[in-house]
């Protein structure tokens, strides 16, 4: 199984996460996934989960005119959205420490 | 700033393939606004394409596609009104050239052969959009066939359909003038909804025909001439268009 295939899952969780530090647009959440070292998602990627998180009302979505010229979709979570962040840290925690713990044992 | 050929060629596809797909119009907008800002950071960075779309474009598009709402009656509506267009263009040739008469073949065939050309036509353009590699030769073989053959499909229908008894007869010329009158002002609402002249530029066709459909000629002099006028302004046609491709260029470099 490839990594990217692995984070597939849980890259909803991560976009939840990156959201929640702040107004963000599409190409900052890359960069900013990228400085954590996620750097094996095809950038791509991100666009199809942020239209059915948009869908699913778990983010806020504001166009600006960026300082660069073009109009950006800026993103923010909603109340939802920071409810399923926090669901999303407990599973994570469990599912990690559980894969962890058996990894040790073996 | 513009984006490379590349990406830009991905772009225009992504739009069309959206668009063949039923998505609305404003939501293929904004993704096709908010990638193309995407691409041109990207490219600012100096990362490839292939590092946004991953290995194949198509199934990236596919899976943008599949997070959008299917709409299909934004796409159906235009059916009907190219459908409803072309039997006007036929109904005001025959008035201006010919005679309103048709064969019961003709007026069950015809719809059916121009509603199957016109979902065919959507079934190439949306088949083209995610082309690539992940189009293989016998489809497009396949495609091409299906079109050449509704196309002769159609002529044929067109020549040797009146060859029967006719079962559709209007000969007195207010009915012509009423039932032309009624095709006009279809298409007259038609440009006037779409904001273009574009509805009635099919019509240009009948214009040599007409021209010299009284001067004093025999019908061979007749059949020559309007088609050296249809000939004449084809070629100008493309002259333009060619010329105005040439000048658009250099920029697109």
């Amino acid at each position: 199984m490839s990594s990217s295939q692995m984070l597939k899952g849980v890259l909803e969780g991560c976009l939840l996460a990156v959201i929640s530090k702040g107004e963000v647009y599409g190409y900052e959440m890359i960069e900013k996934l990228e400085a954590y070292g996620f750097t094996m998602i095809s950038e791509g990627s991100i666009y199809p989960v942020l239209l059915r998180m948009k869908k699913e009302k778990l983010v806020h979505v504001d166009t600006k005119v960026s300082p660069s010229g073009p109009k950006r979709k800026y993103y923010t979570l909603t109340e939802e959205g920071h409810h399923q962040l926090k669901q999303f840290e407990e599973r994570w925690l469990l599912l990690s420490s559980s894969v962890n713990e058996l990894l040790k044992k073996e | 700033m513009k984006l490379s050929a590349k990406s830009q060629e991905f772009i225009d596809n992504l739009s069309l393939y959206l668009m063949t797909s039923g998505k609305k119009t404003p939501e293929i907008k904004e993704i096709v606004d908010e990638l193309t800002d995407h691409l041109l950071e990207a490219e600012k960075d100096g990362k490839n394409i292939s590092e946004i779309t991953g290995d194949s474009p198509k199934s990236y598009m596919e899976s943008l596609a599949k997070e959008m709402k299917t709409e299909y009656s934004e796409w159906l509506k235009y059916i009907p009104l190219v459908f409803l267009s072309i039997i006007s263009y036929q109904i005001i040739g025959d008035v201006l050239l010919g005679e309103l008469s048709y064969t019961l073949a003709v007026v069950i065939g015809q719809p059916i052969i121009i509603a199957f050309m016109l979902i065919l036509f959507v079934i190439t353009l949306k088949l083209f959009a995610s082309r690539s590699a992940a189009l293989s030769k016998r489809m497009i073989v396949v495609v091409f066939a299906l079109n050449i053959l509704s196309t002769a499909s159609f002529f044929l229908l067109l020549y040797l359909g009146n060859d029967g008894v006719p079962v559709l007869v209007i000969s007195s010329l207010g009915g012509k003038l009423g039932i032309a009158a009624v095709a006009l002002l279809f298409l007259g609402c038609f440009a006037w909804w779409s904001k273009s002249w574009a509805p009635f530029v099919p019509l240009i066709v009948y214009v040599p025909t007409l021209a010299v459909e009284f001067l004093p000629l025999t019908n061979e002099e007749k059949a020559i001439y309007s088609s050296l006028i249809f000939l004449l302004i084809s070629i100008v046609f493309f002259l333009i268009v060619f010329i105005k491709s040439r000048k658009e260029k250099p920029n697109t470099i």
